[in-house]
């Protein structure tokens, strides 16, 4: 088992900063904010901070009939831990008495501690571990907690008990009304208690094959007997293989 | 199953052997032709009175001619039918066969749900829409600029400063066109760039609000031909509503079937 280690050294932030910042979602830190490296094997892969922080996501889905989805949003509360490194470090200075206060902490061991307790949960099974993209773990201040991995396009979003998958105009959530899976053409399925919704289409799939089957062939025959009874010097059309 | 793979396997047999019968009818409707061909030569130069051969004056390119008619006809009308019986039976032969599938349940296990209807009303339903109810729906589509909204977004997302161009009002002004659209759900803002969307059903009222548009302007021009008031325009079936008008402005969706005729 690879263990994660807070680093030494906290720090705090000297101005407001976003280490999450894309078009999907915004993760920011006010002034103030601890914060301090997390290793493995003595190797940066991310930050643990706790102060006044908020995020919001738009766990939206552009799809040709229009959107789906909603924003999320809300301030953070406690210890929070973004896989992840950003330039946080030109925004920081060392942290003061004042700042640990402000979040909650009596001085820079209880902050250490507090962050081991949280980074500890995650210890990977190996040193290798290298984030794909950016992982945030965190909690708001009603304790629901988040996960949300942005990389690329797609992201991910769990809070509280829904879940969002978005990518490429395309959405998944679960929630307490369902599991939708909504395609880029806005086509909706819905999958609940009750049963889905979304497949009336399939009810009577026999008899539209039949229908268009039918039609098909009824042009084509059409087009046949036309051909068969037109004058003709070109016998080459009958020519069947 | 084995009957239904063995049905379709005779169904193609029998496929193949129209197409050999159609084959053979048109080998015969040839050398018909041929034959005809031969004796109407014949009849028009007989070998010994054949003049001696002159040479060709230069061609003149005219019109094409008329196509001349041709006696022989091939009457496709028993295939067609007969192919139409086919494949109209060829949906329920599916579902037979794939009922069938199911009853393999050691390889094969499909799950258990059921297909839940929505967007279904009956005619009943519909009309005992309430005024209010209506109103709501119809009410945050009450005004050009937020109608100018919706159509604006249906490309894409868009800030409130591209808003504030497109419709040439600005701050509070806009917002109270904004606000109604978000109440009624048909627009959301993202709250990353402050961005407006048009949602799907918000995109469904506009699309509707263009088909009364067209309705009505098509009734107002054109009348109702006699029909009593109830009957003009919109029927109501079980499975929702139907056009019956006229399309003035015909798409995909409302065109009559196709026909090559």
């Amino acid at each position: 088992m690879a263990r994660l280690e807070v680093d030494d050294a906290i720090m705090a932030t000297s101005q407001v900063y976003r280490p999450i910042s894309t078009d999907k979602a915004i993760v920011e830190l006010d002034p103030g904010c601890v914060w301090s490296y997390v290793t493995l094997d003595d190797r940066r892969v991310g930050i643990v901070f706790a102060g006044s922080a908020r995020f919001v996501v738009d766990a939206i889905a552009e799809t040709r009939a229009g959107a789906v989805g909603k924003s999320e949003s809300g301030a953070l509360k406690g210890v929070q831990l973004l896989f992840y490194q950003p330039d946080i470090e030109e925004h920081s200075r060392s942290a003061q008495n004042e700042d640990l206060r402000r979040a909650g902490y009596g001085d820079q061991a209880e902050f250490r501690s507090d962050a081991q307790s949280v980074v500890g949960r995650h210890d990977q099974k190996s040193e290798d571990f290298e984030p794909e993209g950016k992982i945030f773990l965190g909690n708001d201040e009603s304790e629901t907690k988040i996960v949300l991995v942005l990389k690329d396009e797609e992201m991910v979003l769990t809070y509280g008990k829904r879940v969002y998958v978005v990518s490429d105009a395309k959405m998944v959530s679960v929630g307490g009304d369902g599991v939708s899976v909504t395609n880029s053409d806005g086509r909706n399925l819905l999958v609940t208690k009750d049963g889905i919704q979304g497949l009336e289409e399939l009810e009577n799939l026999g008899e539209r094959i039949s229908t268009q089957v039918a039609r098909a062939v009824r042009r084509s025959m059409k087009k046949l007997d036309r051909y068969a009874s037109r004058p003709s010097e070109d016998d080459d059309f009958y020519e069947w293989g | 199953m084995s009957d239904d793979i063995d049905r379709i396997k005779e169904e193609l047999e029998e496929v193949r052997r129209l197409k050999e019968s159609l084959r053979k009818e048109v080998e015969e409707v040839r050398e018909e032709k041929e034959r005809l061909r031969e004796s109407g030569e014949r009849r028009r130069h007989p070998r010994h009175e054949r003049p001696p051969k002159k040479p060709l004056p230069p061609k003149k390119i005219g019109p094409p001619h008329p196509p001349r008619p041709y006696g022989a006809t091939i009457n496709l009308e028993g295939l067609t039918e007969s192919l139409e019986e086919m494949m109209d039976g060829l949906g329920e032969q599916i579902s037979a066969s794939l009922k069938g599938i199911e009853g393999i349940e050691a390889n094969l296990r499909f799950p258990q749900f059921k297909v839940k209807h929505r967007h279904k009303k009956s005619r009943r339903d519909i009309e005992k829409i309430p005024p209010e109810r209506v109103a709501e729906v119809l009410s945050p589509l009450g005004s050009e600029e937020r109608l100018k909204i919706l159509d604006f977004l249906k490309d894409g997302g868009k800030s409130f400063n591209e808003m504030e161009a497109h419709t040439g009002k600005t701050g509070s002004s806009l917002t109270h066109h904004l606000n109604p659209l978000l109440d009624a759900g048909y627009i959301i803002k993202g709250q990353v760039r402050g961005t407006y969307y048009v949602t799907v059903v918000g995109r469904l009222a506009y699309r509707l609000a263009q088909w009364l548009t067209s309705r009505v302007e098509y009734q107002l021009t054109n009348g109702t031909r006699g029909k009593p008031e109830d009957e003009v325009g919109v029927e109501f079936d079980e499975g929702g509503f139907e056009d019956t008008t006229e399309p003035s402005d015909a798409t995909s969706d409302n065109y009559p079937e196709e026909d090559d005729e």
